[in-house]
């Protein structure tokens, strides 16, 4: 058979291009590995996920291990969008389990893939093993095939403790032809734990579940449980979805009008995904357009969480779950006296960063500490800062800071502490080092000026005043002051104002007896014994009813005989006085004389004790 | 019916009242005064952090809430002197002053930052640098004592004739006089200081915009007031020098309202 010129260059032509496409997909492989496993290394109860390279639709065939066995699980497909040029690779997934611990070599795809089975509840080197009773298989593809949409849940473990996070990666299943628009975030359904860190935009792949086509939108994020318990998940995932009944499309490259977009955005990317159908627009044409709001389900796991033990709980535990390092770290490396340096204190490892936490160096004589900040970085690290002040000079040393957390893999506690951190400093500038017992009291009392710079800040707060105005400006002030001196000055007068009064008193008093007196002298020498008895009376009435606090018409025989007795001989004068005021008698006057006399006596015993 | 009390009793009496009083203010000052440290020990590590104005915000919103001392207006002048704030630094070193004019440290910082913004240094007499020596507080309280006390030695004098009470009541009168001039004399330093804050202020030689300057006064620059007229000042600087500043421009060392 004879070929023209131009028939032989279009057979060039076409053999240049297949020669072409093939070193392309020789150099794509080479660029690109034939198949990983991971992790490497597992527990006994533990899976681990095989990839194999399903370049051009044709996987490898998978190797006879002795020990091992091969499960499919799916097919993923992976794009990646890399300066605007999008490419895309799709894998088959298998789930790896051993029936013994040992060391496995898996030969494929021209490569040598490395497994490790370390004997069930060791701890490994790895943190990413994932257990084979979380681990969840591809969904049942006789129940599903043909379904709009599903969830799954992939928890990593059925036995966790409090505070222990643990990766949870929710995984939505879209049949292709299907517009979603999802209106929520992927849920656990379980309100003891809590979800960190779920990425705002869920990683897209494609998948085949019974030879349909799923677009799956992958999310990651740690999961964390407060509370002990036992409890089921009960995923969700809210969407709306738009789909053509009874549409037939044939299959069609999911990805076809994607370019349409920006692929340098990822979130163009997402959305050119959700939005795009296998044939894009075209199939709007055919069939009755469906749009349902519906929330996808995942089946229900079940969790164990447990409390960690009590027993060898480190008195400074406080929650932290995980296993993590500590170091410690003094900027600047050299300082001076009350001058504030930072001691920065990271904690890193696989853990719960949330539950992490530390009151970082404590205050002591040599150091004044402030209560440390924290944050994460991006490299999974929490880094404590914390405000140290050194309280004197020379070779200071930053004690060690310890860190408890408990292990989960080991199920102990363990206790990291940092490194003593030794540091040179120099007394303040102008002043003297303040002895460590005035710290927080006083400050440095020294009289030169400083040298150079500010002296530094004053650690105790000292007394609170409300405000800066002198006491005498306030308005309490002046009745405070003066109210006390009226009245110190109103006790002070009043006693002498009684004092004055009771003197007056007695002198009338003396006054009044004297002119009784009299009239009673007058009376003994006139012989007129009705006058001398009523003057001697009154003066003793007068007199008496002051000894006695009463009134003088109260001073009576019968009260004179109560208070001195019957036998003085005032009651009888007392007793007479009163006969001869109501019985109008005429006394015996003869014995005048030696009545005036016991009045006076009595008068004048009375007037002294007075 | 009322038991009689002597007048010894009733004196003992009123005496335990004014001293229950006494100590109730004094109980209730404390418990005022008792705020916590939390705060302060934030603001200070926001300082020790460099945040400088974060520290002083943090400063100031404590200082409102809770009240004065003068620790928290000297780490506030501090933070103030760190953010390169001159006339806020000097205002709060001066009112730390106030509170505590024996502080060594509030003194030194107070120099530094005059000597740094090239302020001059405030001469003062005599007799208001002996006023300084306590603060108003300080010379109140111990003026009244004084006086309570020559007041009743007075009196004990004149009721019991204890001429042995004669001197320390004299004595105590005359600690009385001189805290109640030193009182004087330093609320009239007190009452008419005030602190630039802006960073120049024109001296006008009359209470209105359109009134030339001859001087200026600058940032941090301490000054006194002797007069005023609508929203104008007339102040009087070191060297003596008078005119007219907006009122703006400046902030009294003691507020009135605080």
């Amino acid at each position: 058979m004879r070929w023209n010129k131009q028939a032989r260059f279009r057979l060039a032509a076409i053999g240049l291009g297949v020669a072409m496409a093939f070193g392309q997909k020789a150099a794509a492989a080479g660029a690109n590995p034939m198949a990983d496993i991971s992790p490497s290394e597992i527990a006994l109860d533990q899976a681990a996920e095989l990839r194999v390279d399903a370049a051009g639709g044709h996987a490898p065939a998978l190797p006879a291990v002795d020990g091992l066995h091969f499960q499919r699980t799916g097919r993923s497909t992976e794009m990646t969008a890399i300066n605007g040029v999008v490419s895309q690779h799709t894998w088959i997934l298998y789930q790896v389990d051993a029936d013994r611990p040992g060391s496995y070599t898996i030969p494929i795809g021209g490569r040598t893939l490395q497994l490790k089975v370390r004997p069930a509840g060791a701890r490994g080197a790895s943190a990413a093993s994932v257990p084979m009773a979380g681990f969840r298989p591809e969904p049942d593809e006789s129940a599903h095939q043909g379904a709009l949409a599903l969830l799954r849940v992939v928890l990593p473990s059925k036995k966790l403790f409090v505070g222990q996070a643990v990766p949870v990666t929710f995984k939505a299943y879209f049949r292709a032809g299907t517009q979603i628009t999802l209106t929520g975030a992927p849920s656990l359904g379980i309100s003891a734990f809590t979800i960190n860190h779920l990425q705002d935009e869920p990683r897209q792949s494609v998948e085949s579940i019974g030879g349909v086509p799923y677009r799956v939108a992958t999310w990651t994020a740690q999961a964390s449980a407060a509370m002990p318990g036992h409890f089921s998940t009960l995923a969700t995932l809210p969407i709306v979805a738009r789909y053509r009944e009874a549409a037939r499309r044939p299959a069609a490259d999911p990805f076809s009008g994607m370019l349409d977009d920006d692929m340098s955005s990822p979130s163009s990317l997402i959305r050119s995904f959700m939005k795009q159908s296998a044939f894009g627009n075209l199939g709007d044409l055919f069939g009755q357009e469906h749009q349902r709001e519906m929330t996808l389900h995942a089946p229900v796991q079940t969790v164990d969480v447990l409390s960690p033990p009590t027993t060898g709980k480190p008195a400074d535990y406080n929650g932290a779950v995980g296993r993590f390092d500590v170091r410690a770290t003094l900027a600047p490396t050299t300082g001076t006296t009350f001058a504030p340096m930072s001691l920065k204190i990271e904690v890193t490892g696989p853990g719960n960063l949330d539950r992490v936490s530390t009151t970082g160096l404590p205050s002591s004589a040599t150091w004044k500490t402030y209560p440390p900040s924290a944050k994460v970085t991006d490299r999974g690290t929490k880094v404590f800062e914390q405000a140290v002040v050194p309280q004197s000079g020379g070779r200071l040393q930053v004690p060690a800071v310890s860190f408890s957390f408990f292990d989960p893999d080991r199920r102990q506690y363990l206790t990291r502490s940092t490194a003593p951190i030794s540091v040179e400093i120099a007394a303040t500038p102008g002043g003297v080092a303040t002895p460590s017992a005035n710290l927080g009291k006083s400050i440095p009392k020294v009289t030169e000026e400083p040298a150079t710079g500010l002296r530094p800040n004053h650690f105790d707060e000292g007394r609170l005043v409300a405000t800066l105005l002198p006491p005498y400006r306030r308005t309490w002030f002046w009745p405070v002051v003066t109210v006390p001196w009226l009245a110190l000055t109103i006790l002070a007068v009043r006693p002498r104002e009684r004092a004055a009064s009771a003197r007056i008193r007695r002198r009338a008093l003396r006054e009044t007896v004297a002119q009784h007196r009299m009239a009673m002298k007058r009376a003994a020498v006139a012989g007129d014994s009705v006058r001398f008895y009523e003057a001697g009376a009154a003066a003793l009435r007068e007199r008496l009813s002051e000894a006695w606090k009463i009134a003088p018409d109260e001073v009576t025989a019968a009260e004179a005989a109560a208070r001195l007795g019957r036998d003085e001989p005032i009651v009888a004068i007392l007793g007479t006085a009163e006969r001869l005021r109501f019985a109008a008698a005429e006394p015996d006057a003869s014995a005048l004389a030696g009545l005036e006399e016991i009045i006076e006596r009595s008068l004048d015993k009375e007037e002294s004790r007075t | 019916m009322r038991p009689q009390l002597s007048p010894k009793s009733r004196w003992l009496g009123t005496g335990i009242a004014l001293l229950t009083a006494i100590v109730a203010l004094a109980l209730a000052g404390i418990a005022r005064a008792d705020t916590g440290n939390t705060t302060f020990d934030e603001a200070n590590r926001l300082f020790a952090e460099g945040r400088y104005a974060d520290a002083a915000v943090a400063y100031e919103t404590l200082a409102r809430r809770h009240g004065w001392s003068a620790p928290l207006l000297y780490d506030l002048g501090n933070a103030y002197a760190q953010e390169g704030n001159v006339g806020r630094s000097v205002l709060n070193y001066e009112r730390a002053h106030v509170l505590a004019p024996g502080d060594p440290d509030i003194a030194a910082n107070l120099a530094y930052v005059r000597a740094t913004a090239g302020l001059p240094i405030p001469v003062r007499p005599w007799h208001q640098t002996v006023a300084r020596f306590f603060t108003p507080t300080t010379w109140t309280g111990l003026a009244v004592l004084s006086l309570w006390l020559a007041g009743a030695g007075f009196l004990a004098t004149r009721r019991w004739r204890a001429r042995r009470l004669v001197y320390p009541t004299a004595v105590a009168a005359l600690v009385g006089v001189m805290s109640v001039a030193a009182m004087v004399v330093l609320d009239r330093d007190l009452n008419h200081a005030v602190v630039v804050e802006t960073k120049s202020a024109p001296v006008r030689v009359s209470p209105f915009d359109t009134a030339a300057s001859e001087i200026t006064v600058s940032e941090g620059q301490d000054v006194s007031i002797i007069g005023h007229h609508g929203a104008f000042l007339r102040v009087r600087d070191g060297q003596g020098r008078t005119g007219w500043v907006q009122s703006t421009a400046v902030q009294p060392v003691v507020p009135r309202q605080s």
